[in-house]
């Protein structure tokens, strides 16, 4: 098929970006739609043009790394997947696609495409973890039994990629999704309710720090987040800062 | 003992470690404030390495190419890590462990180093629920287990089918905390160009800023390498696109022996190629093994229908389908280990049966799972009589519980439904066994550089059991190294801080210029991708899951035509004070390059078959791998002479003092 | 305290507890305005005793204008921010595709109400403060059914009340399940919740529009 791609270039983080044009041609279903962009790149470099530079590691869906705003959302029409997964059966041959970088305050452009979410690691640095040491006889693992449905739930929260998809929906750039989730695994397990109040305190203290904008509750960062994370963390995470606040 | 001292603690098996850790030197708690350690790779091994390390209270600086550490490849392992906790009681065991691993790597490991992997993997699973990996449990609260290939109990801990992810985020979780406390400095979207020697010990390395090219040098007084494996030397890989070898490399070029380089994990159920344009290949857990069926048709007609799409896998019935794990090893079956996996899927597709487009796929099939699923459903659940449309439906909902991530990511990938049809899967490369010769305190040739992980050849010999990278990368990083590290730096206490002005840290710098100018001024028109994906290609066809002395001599020759051309023509567009990334994927591909050659020529030495390496020249009449113990029970150590074709074998010989040598078998 | 005010998730708690508060009122005000249709003597005496009531005047009502003007401040507070942490617009941008449009355009559901809402002071509440305070006319007790139907005589401005009441409800369809999230409430009540807020944020303002058209369509004639 033919592509008709509006991307968008930027030199490095100083410079002003703007969106480019190019036609692609022989673009197949079953490719991905980043080597799709491997095919336009392969084409730039045998012209002597820079390539387009991009974020990407996996491509299997599971480090986060890729992050496009493609057609006005991230990781492209379909729901559930990162744009590695998504596949160019989605388009149709002489589509337009509109490609571009994450847009928030707190994530500026590198390059290109790509942006820094060096962000998500401060709010985790504030203390998204438990603060074990490694021992060599630390307690038995089977030492506190935790219900099934908590475990599960736990897990449905850490199963967040930290690819900053809910930020680049939601119209308001707020990283309440994110930082729900960790908050959230934490909150629920035994292990991590000693220092609970702490947590959400300073990594809520930290988001705002980031310049990330407030929930309003549209629900579109659980629509796009490609792993679903819930609304219900944010609402939970609301819940133990509250609780945490007034417990002072 | 000659020039490679495993440095084996002596003494009964089971009292080594802790042997050797009330024998080695310590370094006392203040001291360790004027100590600085550079880990390099954040993955499992790397992050848990620098957590635990800056507890301990040494300064650690940690890099990595990715935005992130989060990010590290470890995060895409999906099945789970093995420990021997037992809790299952099915007769596990520290010492079956211990059997399982070294019998899976085909008796070509050290003993003490697998013994004290299977010791300490207890401690992770400990360490980690302490951290809040959120690990499946069964409904009394207690952790669940699942079963991997070639063994025969449940000691596999799982998160759902990203156990990977999970227990990376512990170990971030964990470096989270010491980078706060300000003992970690985290350097992301780094990449090391090499290791710097100082009185013929690290003592630094140099770096490049990946966002604004700069070169930067950074000293320390040990260098922990914790950088993955090397298997996108075959372009394709389910490895992730960055992952390379060039700290490995690197540290090789400057004096660090690189060990059996030529055993690659081929695992059996990837989904298959699918055209040219290909960049990755995807993995299906090993787990999905446990329930699914491996199959080709029987009659070579109907492979030929199924390819042309003139019928449908699901129209041929049982007596017309050749369940040939089932057949060839009744004692495992669909769960041998991966090595046997995958050849015997290779043998069929060779010999015509394979059922996608190009005959290199065969079926992964759920349908008896999802009927036995269903029935048990139905029973328990109190219905009398359901009819088979009822059955599939509860078992489909069991399936989906226990692999709905998986079953979606093939959709989206395949655009097939695998509840309806048979999965079609074929091997891909997918872990390497070899890498940085290291002693039992995980030290490489070089005093001062250490590595660990999937970057050391340590535990797995010549095939790895599934579950068991994650067992070993933690090993290493939470268990291992903090403490055997501190036996070469106690005698650093009073060094100080290692200045980055001396001459070896300008020479090295000067080298990473002049490499990466070299690198720049390429007069041809192709790009890195060019040749890498023809350098694969070489690797796949020609030192891939079968290997022959005819073929491994021309790879060796292609390979060292194409590294030629490379440096001659590769086209680079950019500039290198700047963000790059064709710059930073033909430094790697370059290393890749002089890797490819060494590994064919490992190959070519080791004249026998043993796990990932098959030598059609040495198998049984029945086609399985022929070991040879007398000649071969060694560890190959290559050292650095130039080219690669000039590297030097070293030997180390392999002692079994309480495992006694057998021929593997799965039957 | 301060710090709660400082933070992301303490201003959206404000947000939620001053819209609730803002609902109740508005249930109150609805409940006493639809006897002005059924019963105009209840409704005189109902509106005489919220005019005259010492309790409701110092106390109440000062509470209702300060919530009103919190929920507004904060409500500008929160967009200009929510505006800044964008950066650089986004060239395509398909909010329809993950949100529905009435939780996107609070700011402007909004403003439309905070305009109608000057209207509605300067209709009623300027005029009552000038009757009681400024011209300090004697108390009477049946003069509010017919003040309020001549005030809808006019049909511009039976007309600017029914689209703002249509404004209202878009406001309330996201605003009043939204303000039980923001405060941690997402439980197995959360779609007992949305459900009643949809009928909620239908059933009020169209009784309300109802009420405004009522009067318009049946003047007092002497």
């Amino acid at each position: 098929m033919k592509l008709y791609l509006k991307i968008w270039r930027q030199k490095d983080a100083s410079a002003k970006g703007q969106m480019v044009d190019y036609t692609l041609n022989g673009v197949e279903s079953d490719m991905s739609f980043l080597e799709m962009l491997d095919i336009l790149n392969e084409e730039l470099i045998s012209k002597g043009e820079e390539p387009i530079e991009f974020d990407h590691d996996c491509r299997e869906g599971i480090c986060g790394t890729c992050s496009l705003q493609i057609n006005g959302r991230p990781h492209g029409p379909d729901t559930m997947i990162t744009v590695c997964q998504l596949h160019m059966r989605s388009f149709n041959d002489g589509d337009e696609i509109v490609i571009e970088p994450w847009r928030a305050k707190a994530f500026p452009v590198i390059k290109d495409l790509i942006v820094d979410r060096s962000a998500f690691d401060r709010i985790q640095q504030a203390g998204g973890y438990i603060s074990v040491n490694t021992s060599g006889r630390p307690v038995d693992a089977n030492a506190i039994p935790i219900e099934k449905h908590v475990a599960d739930a736990a897990m449905d929260a850490a199963t967040c990629i930290g690819c900053g998809a809910c930020v680049a929906a939601c119209k308001n750039a707020s990283a309440m999704l994110f930082t729900s989730a960790k908050v959230s695994q934490f909150a629920l397990l035994p292990q991590g309710q000693v220092e609970a109040a702490d947590r959400v305190q300073n990594m809520v203290r930290q988001m705002d720090l980031e310049g990330f904008g407030n929930c309003t509750n549209t629900g579109a960062c659980e629509v796009e987040c490609p792993k679903g994370i819930s609304l219900e963390n944010i609402a939970r995470m609301n819940r133990e800062y509250l609780s945490a606040s007034v417990k002072g | 003992m000659g020039i490679l001292d495993s440095k084996e603690p002596q003494g009964p098996l089971a009292d080594k470690w802790a042997k050797h850790k009330n024998e080695i030197d310590l370094v006392n708690p203040a001291n360790k404030r004027n100590i600085d350690i550079i880990v390099v790779g954040t993955g499992l091994a790397g992050g848990s390495a620098a957590a635990t390390l800056a507890e301990l209270g040494y300064n650690v600086k940690t890099f990595c190419y990715q935005d992130s550490p989060r990010r590290a490849h470890s995060i895409a392992a999906q099945g789970g890590v093995n420990a021997a906790k037992n809790y299952q009681g099915d007769g596990d065991s520290v010492y079956r462990l211990f059997y399982d691993t070294v019998k899976g790597g085909d008796y070509r490991s050290r003993e003490s180093n697998v013994y004290r992997l299977a010791e300490v993997s207890t401690n992770i699973i400990d360490q980690c629920v302490a951290q809040g990996v959120p690990f499946a449990r069964e409904y009394g609260g207690l952790l669940d287990n699942r079963s991997f290939g070639g063994v025969l109990v449940s000691r596999t801990f799982y998160a759902k089918g990203q156990t990977g992810q999970q227990l990376l985020l512990g170990a971030y979780g964990a470096m989270n905390r010491q980078i706060q406390r300000g003992k970690i400095k985290s350097y992301t979207r780094h990449e090391m160009l090499d290791l710097v020697l100082v009185d013929g010990k690290a003592r630094g390395i140099i770096a490049r800023d990946l966002v604004s090219g700069e070169i930067e040098r950074h000293s320390a007084h040990a260098v922990v390498l914790a950088t993955g494996g090397y298997g996108n030397l075959f372009f394709l890989s389910t490895y992730a696109m960055g992952a390379n070898v060039m700290a490995a490399w690197r540290a090789h070029r400057r004096g660090a022996f690189f060990a059996n380089p030529c055993f690659t994990q081929i695992h059996p159920t990837c989904i298959p190629v699918s055209g040219d344009h290909q960049s990755k290949l995807t993995l299906m857990s090993e787990s999905l093994r446990n329930d699914g069926r491996i199959w080709v048709p029987k009659r070579k007609e109907d492979a030929i229908a199924i390819r042309e799409g003139k019928l449908k896998p699901v129209q041929l019935s049982e007596e017309e389908r050749d369940y040939y794990l089932e057949r060839r090893y009744p004692a495992f079956g669909n769960l041998v280990p991966r090595d046997v996996a995958s050849r015997a899927a290779k043998e069929r597709c060779d010999a015509g049966f394979g059922v996608n487009k190009t005959g290199e796929a065969v079926f992964l099939d759920f349908a008896s799972a999802i009927m036995r699923y269903g029935k048990e459903k139905a029973l328990t659940s109190g219905m009398k009589d359901p009819d088979d449309n009822t059955i599939r439906q509860l078992g489909e909902e069991i399936v989906e519980a226990k692999y709905g991530n998986l079953f979606q990511m093939y959709e989206k990938i395949v655009d097939a439904n695998p509840y309806k049809t048979p999965m079609m899967i074929y091997p891909a490369v997918h872990y390497t066994m070899g890498g940085l010769w290291v002693d039992y305190n995980l030290q490489t040739t070089i005093p001062g550089c250490y590595a660990a992980g999937e970057a050391n050849f340590s535990d797995h010999g010549a095939n790895r059991l599934g579950a068991s990278a994650l067992m070993q990368g933690l090993a290493d990083g939470y268990f291992v190294l903090p403490y055997t590290i501190g036996d070469y730096l106690s005698d650093d206490i009073r060094t100080g801080a290692i200045p980055t002005d001396s001459p070896e840290f300008d020479a090295a710098e000067k080298d990473v210029r002049d490499r990466m100018e070299k690198l720049m001024s390429g007069t041809g028109i192709h790009s890195v991708d060019y040749y890498h994906k023809k350098l694969g290609k070489i690797m796949w066809n020609k030192c891939g899951m079968s290997r022959n002395e005819k073929e491994l001599k021309e790879a060796i020759k292609e390979i060292a035509e194409l590294r030629k051309d490379f440096w001659e023509n590769v086209k680079i567009p950019g500039s290198v004070d700047s963000k790059n990334q064709e710059l930073e994927k033909a430094g790697r591909v370059a290393d890749f390059l002089e890797l490819g050659e060494l590994f064919a020529k490992d190959a070519l030495e080791r004249k026998e078959s043993c796990g990932g390496h098959f030598r059609e020249e040495y198998q049984t009449p029945e086609g399985e791998a022929l070991r040879d113990d007398e000649n071969f029970k060694f560890v190959s150590a290559w050292e650095y002479m130039g080219e690669p074709s000039a590297a030097k074998l070293h030997k180390e010989d392999l002692v079994y003092e309480n495992i006694k040598l057998k021929t593997r078998s799965y039957k | 305290m301060s710090g709660l005010i400082k933070s992301s998730i303490a201003r959206k708690v404000v947000m939620a507890l001053s819209g609730l508060f803002l609902v109740v009122f508005l249930t109150q005000h609805f409940v006493i305005n639809i006897t002005s249709v059924i019963d105009p003597e209840t409704f005189n005496s109902w509106s005489h005793f919220m005019g005259y009531n010492p309790l409701i005047q110092y106390i109440m009502q000062p509470i209702l204008i300060a919530g009103v003007i919190v929920h507004f401040v904060m409500g500008f507070v929160l967009e200009i921010q929510n505006k800044s942490a964008r950066g650089v617009n986004y060239v395509k941008y398909k909010g329809s595709a993950n949100s529905p449009w009435v939780s996107r355009n609070m700011i402007y559901s909004g403003l439309v109400v905070l305009a109608f809402l000057v209207l509605h002071f300067y209709d009623f509440w300027v005029h009552e403060m000038a009757y009681k305070y400024v011209e300090v006319l004697p108390e009477n007790p049946t003069r509010y059914h017919e003040e309020t139907v001549v005030k809808f005589a006019p049909f511009w401005r039976t007309i600017l009340y029914v689209v703002s009441f249509g404004l209202l409800s878009l406001h309330l369809w996201h605003g009043f399940s939204s303000s039980f999230q923001s405060m941690g409430v997402n439980n197995k009540y959360t779609p007992a919740i949305k459900t009643f807020t949809k009928i909620f944020s239908v059933i009020i303002p169209l009784g309300f529009a109802f009420i405004a058209l009522y009067h318009h369509l049946n003047p007092i004639t002497h």
